[in-house]
């Protein structure tokens, strides 16, 4: 065996693995590639406008007249959900035929969403940065004409998927997907109205930002981790679809009348106080069934193997999920409590922690369980995987701890001592929030860099070849 | 349960649930409109277009949503007169030198409407949120900005020498109690960046402060009479 220059004979062959399917069931499933590999570039852009935002709480007159942090954070936020969401999608359009043994309806409604949403966010940073516009609320600054084009292609990705669904077959991982994006696609609409009452606009601006996160998204990366756990252990698609209703039913139950934990504070009725209390208490349940759910479907070894670096993803994901949301949402979500952390870096804690794990780690799960199969690849190294893996993970955690030290800081200082905001933010605040940037640029960032690297070499690296017997051998030249 | 009773049940608990949410929604939206938000006037909703149109919100909180940058606005017409606010958006160095604001071409009509926004805000019935601090940190410190400079006397060590209200050292310095008084803001400023500048054989330290820092101990130190 001579050396060559393909990615795959760098890597040891024992650290190789030989996947048991050749390829996609269905063509349409290489629909997911685009989506994955534009959700894939767009997470590298995200860290980097993290950076920046959490550079300037150190440096607070970096690019200043340029890129304020007003800015940095806009596009940080409109990339996150970018990502995720085109990583969902992705995930969708892999899954659907085989979960529905069907062609997708249309292939080509399927690339006209993508240049739509494609057009969008390039269109959408272009706004931010270089026109300097915003609709100024929160995870939702595009302007109006960008929101209809984002609504366009949502009902385009629910008639395609729909149809695809309805000319097959119903299964209820189907029907729970298909329900959590006509919910999120409607709830979306809601953008398209601004109301002159602030209060009123925060009111149902959460319909959008927690009844995504903690409705519908939630259906749709349930019903992704089903498939994900289903293709990976190869548990009975019955259980699978029993547990799939039961935590889909509970995360709605306790998610719907939950999201009063959002209304207590900003001029509704104060009956949200208790009921907020007690539904969004309650949220971590489902979670944690989910994690038991997960963990009791752990594979024998030889599929783990197959699958490592997807399966650990998986793991992050779950135990992510219900720490990050779970345990760090719980911890700030009584009244008593979010009194005074409400508005300080404890928010920004769990949110980091809780999207990262619940969606992130998810795509990327799904991107090693369906690349490779997208590809035709039978063989592929799982070091840089890994590497990518422990980094971004490892990183996560420390910056999510510095910003909980930040923010119970903040919150006994400002809120507690009534300490000027300004004077615990630059005095003492920026220690944490240093080590903040240093977990994000020195361990998270560079694990994000090395699984871009991954994803491409995946994409565009040769496929080796396969003897008869069925053995896999390193690609020679 | 079968897989379709286990659906039914699925489909029952949620359909249950969203109308609950509907109907107290719907009671919510009424009443935030109401009662529990003054009513919202053209130059209210001018300001509100002019916060989001700058997009404020990705800095500073308000109703304690938003961007941890910047101080928090709710109650921020409580805390500054009107004529300061508009000072500062307009031009925000002028006003506060050494801040951080960026100038975003507020101009002086949209100032207006901000501050009317902010005067609106600060009246939302918010259940009593922000809490207002556990420990008093001084009875004259009333504003938020004088609370800074009360804070940053006591950490700089300033009362290792001096004295305010009983607390601190009896010497060398002087007492500060009713420093007020004694002594205009120019002349405060100046001990504070050079002290011998004003008395050269003072024997006070030069502290390094910054002017953010510097403004807010001259403003703690000028309610102290």
């Amino acid at each position: 065996m001579t050396a060559t220059s393909t990615s795959f004979d760098r890597i040891p062959a024992k650290r190789s693995i030989a996947l048991p399917l050749p390829e996609v069931k269905y063509e349409s499933q290489k629909l997911a590639f685009p989506y994955l590999l534009l959700s894939t570039l767009l997470f590298p852009l995200m860290i980097v406008f993290g950076i920046i935002g959490a550079a300037q709480y150190i440096w607070p007159t970096l690019f200043l007249d340029t890129l304020n942090f007003s800015i940095a954070r806009e596009a940080h936020l409109n990339l996150l959900i970018f990502w995720l969401l085109l990583g969902l999608m992705g995930a969708t359009y892999y899954l659907v035929p085989e979960e529905a043994e069907t062609e997708i309806f249309s292939k080509r409604l399927a690339w006209i969403q993508f240049a739509v949403f494609a057009v969008t966010g390039v269109a959408a940073m272009l706004v931010f940065m270089v026109f300097k516009q915003s609709e100024g609320k929160p995870f939702v600054e595009a302007p109006f004409y960008l929101d209809v084009l984002i609504a366009i292609g949502a009902v385009i990705f629910l008639i395609n998927i729909g149809l695809t669904i309805l000319r097959s077959r119903w299964t209820p991982l189907l029907f729970v997907l298909f329900t959590g994006l006509a919910g999120l696609s409607l709830l979306y609409l809601i953008d398209l109205v601004s109301f002159k009452n602030l209060s009123v606009d925060y009111f149902f601006w959460w319909w959008i930002i927690h009844l995504w996160v903690e409705g519908t998204w939630e259906m749709v990366a349930a019903a992704v981790m089903a498939f994900v756990l289903f293709k990976i252990t190869g548990v009975d698609r019955n259980v699978l679809y029993k547990w799939l209703y039961i935590e889909v039913g509970l995360t709605l139950v306790t998610g719907i009348v939950g999201t009063g934990h959002h209304y207590y504070w900003i001029g509704t009725p104060d009956y949200w106080l208790p009921l907020g209390a007690i539904f969004s208490g309650l949220e971590p349940v489902p979670i944690a069934l989910m994690v038991w759910d997960t963990l009791r479907h752990t594979p024998n070894r030889q599929l783990s193997a197959i699958h490592r670096v997807a399966w650990y993803w998986v793991l992050a994901s779950a135990i992510g999920h219900f720490v990050g949301a779970g345990v760090w949402g719980f911890a700030q979500t009584l009244p008593q409590i979010n009194e005074w952390t409400h508005g300080t870096q404890v928010t920004a804690s769990h949110g980091h922690f809780a999207f990262f794990a619940a969606y992130g780690a998810l795509i990327i799960a799904a991107v090693y369980l369906t690349l490779p199969q997208i590809r035709g690849l039978r063989l592929f190294g799982q070091r840089r995987g890994m590497w990518a893996f422990w980094l971004m993970n490892i990183g996560m955690v420390g910056m999510v701890m510095s910003l909980t030290v930040a923010g119970v800081l903040q919150t006994y200082l400002w809120r507690v001592l009534g300490m000027d905001f300004m004077v615990v933010r630059d005095q003492y605040l920026a220690f944490w929030l240093f080590w903040r940037l240093l977990f994000g640029g020195a361990l998270l960032a560079p694990g994000v860099v090395l699984f871009v690297w991954d994803f491409v070499s995946l994409s565009i690296g040769p496929a080796p070849k396969v003897t008869p017997a069925g053995a896999p051998e390193l690609a020679t030249s | 349960m079968t897989i379709s009773q286990t659906r039914n049940l699925f489909i029952l608990l949620i359909v249950v649930c969203i109308v609950a949410f509907a109907v107290m929604s719907i009671d919510s939206v009424r009443k935030v409109s109401a009662e529990r938000t003054p009513p919202v006037t053209e130059q209210v909703a001018a300001g509100k277009a002019v916060w989001q149109a700058k997009n404020c919100n990705d800095c500073h909180t308000i109703l304690g949503i938003g961007g941890y940058f910047a101080p928090e606005l709710t109650k921020v017409a409580e805390r500054r007169d009107a004529d300061w606010l508009k000072g500062f958006m307009t031009n925000p160095q002028k006003t506060k030198p050494g801040t951080t604001m960026p100038n975003l071409g507020v101009s002086a009509k949209e100032a207006d409407d901000l501050v009317a926004f902010f005067q609106w805000v600060s009246k939302i019935d918010t259940n009593g949120w922000p809490p207002k601090p556990l420990v008093s940190t001084s009875a004259t410190a009333s504003s938020g900005a004088a609370s800074a400079g009360q804070m940053l006397v006591r950490q700089k060590g300033c009362l290792s020498c001096h004295r305010i209200d009983g607390q601190g050292a009896t010497g060398p310095g002087p007492d500060l109690s009713k420093v007020g008084k004694r002594i205009g803001n120019d002349l405060l400023t100046r001990r504070l960046i050079n002290p011998r500048d004003v008395n050269p054989s003072s024997t006070m330290p030069a502290t390094p402060l910054t002017d953010s820092e510097r403004d807010s101990i001259v403003e703690y130190l000028s309610t102290l009479k």
